[in-house]
């Protein structure tokens, strides 16, 4: 997976969340962003094949993902097991996912999604989870938010 | 006149998304029922009539290809016309989609405008 590759899907992370979660993202390096992984971590991951095959995920932290339910229901939850939060956040590397793989399958052919699943993970588990993986993080709302992909 | 629609996606908050969506788009609505798979779809449908359907394709039990296949093979539920709302952009899945019967497809993320535009192309001319 090139650099090339993490641009796209930095970019089409950005936009899903502006257009469908209403939600703003900074790229990486942004001045004053997050640099470190939350506590504790939702890891949220999704693979495909087909045409093209891998997979993509994302850590974030459950504030982040209430905020994003927050925007979807107009009631949301603020118990029961963040199930609302959980739904959101798969929701929204779903839509991830198939732009991306738009933007970098261009032959039109056929890749089939997996449901995303979602793990909660310490800090500690999620930083190992993710390393050596090619990976970029995001600041939302002033939450961090990494991309990786699978390898 | 308002319209009865069912949504089938097997996200809740994709269900809700395209809920409210619906609404900001002005459509006017009767009722708006959900299921979570082709399957729920299409036992709900022996009970109730819809208008339309909006659904996803990558669901449990059964996907939105043999749901829209089932719909067309049955007398009942072979009018209703189906809308795809996926994250599958693909051009050889959009045919696929057409040729099992969908009478569109969307990709999300989807706006108002979208929805209100397949709603008036195939409930207002009915």
């Amino acid at each position: 997976m090139s650099a090339d590759n993490i641009n796209t899907l930095v970019e089409v992370a950005i936009e899903v969340l502006e257009r469908y979660a209403f939600m703003l993202g900074d790229p990486p390096g942004t001045k004053g962003g997050p640099a470190v992984l939350p506590e504790p971590s939702w890891i949220v991951t999704i693979s495909f094949t087909g045409a093209r095959a891998g997979g993509i995920g994302v850590v974030v932290s459950p504030g982040l993902a209430r905020q994003a339910a927050a925007n979807f229901y107009e009631d949301p939850q603020t118990e029961d097991g963040d199930e609302q939060a959980q739904d959101a956040v798969k929701e929204l590397l779903n839509i991830v996912c198939g732009n991306y793989l738009h933007r970098v399958e261009r032959n039109g052919r056929i890749v089939n999604l997996t449901t995303p699943s979602l793990q909660v993970a310490t800090l500690e588990a999620a930083t190992r989870y993710v390393n050596g993986k090619p990976q970029a993080m995001l600041a939302v709302e002033g939450h961090p938010l990494l991309l990786f992909v699978e390898t | 006149m308002a319209y009865n629609i069912l949504i089938v996606d097997d996200s809740l908050t994709a269900r809700t998304f395209i809920a409210r969506t619906l609404q900001m788009a002005e459509v006017p609505l009767s009722q708006v029922y959900q299921a979570r798979n082709g399957q729920e779809a299409l036992d709900l449908l022996q009970r109730v009539w819809v208008d339309l359907v909006f659904a996803d394709i990558n669901m449990p039990t059964v996907n939105g290809t043999e749901m829209v296949r089932q719909m067309r093979a049955m007398d009942l539920l072979k009018s209703i016309p189906v809308i795809i709302i996926s994250t599958d952009r693909s051009a050889q899945r959009m045919a696929e989609m057409r040729e099992a019967g969908v009478q569109a497809y969307l990709t999300k993320p989807i706006t108002p405008e979208d929805l209100k535009a397949v709603v008036e192309r195939f409930l207002k001319s009915a």
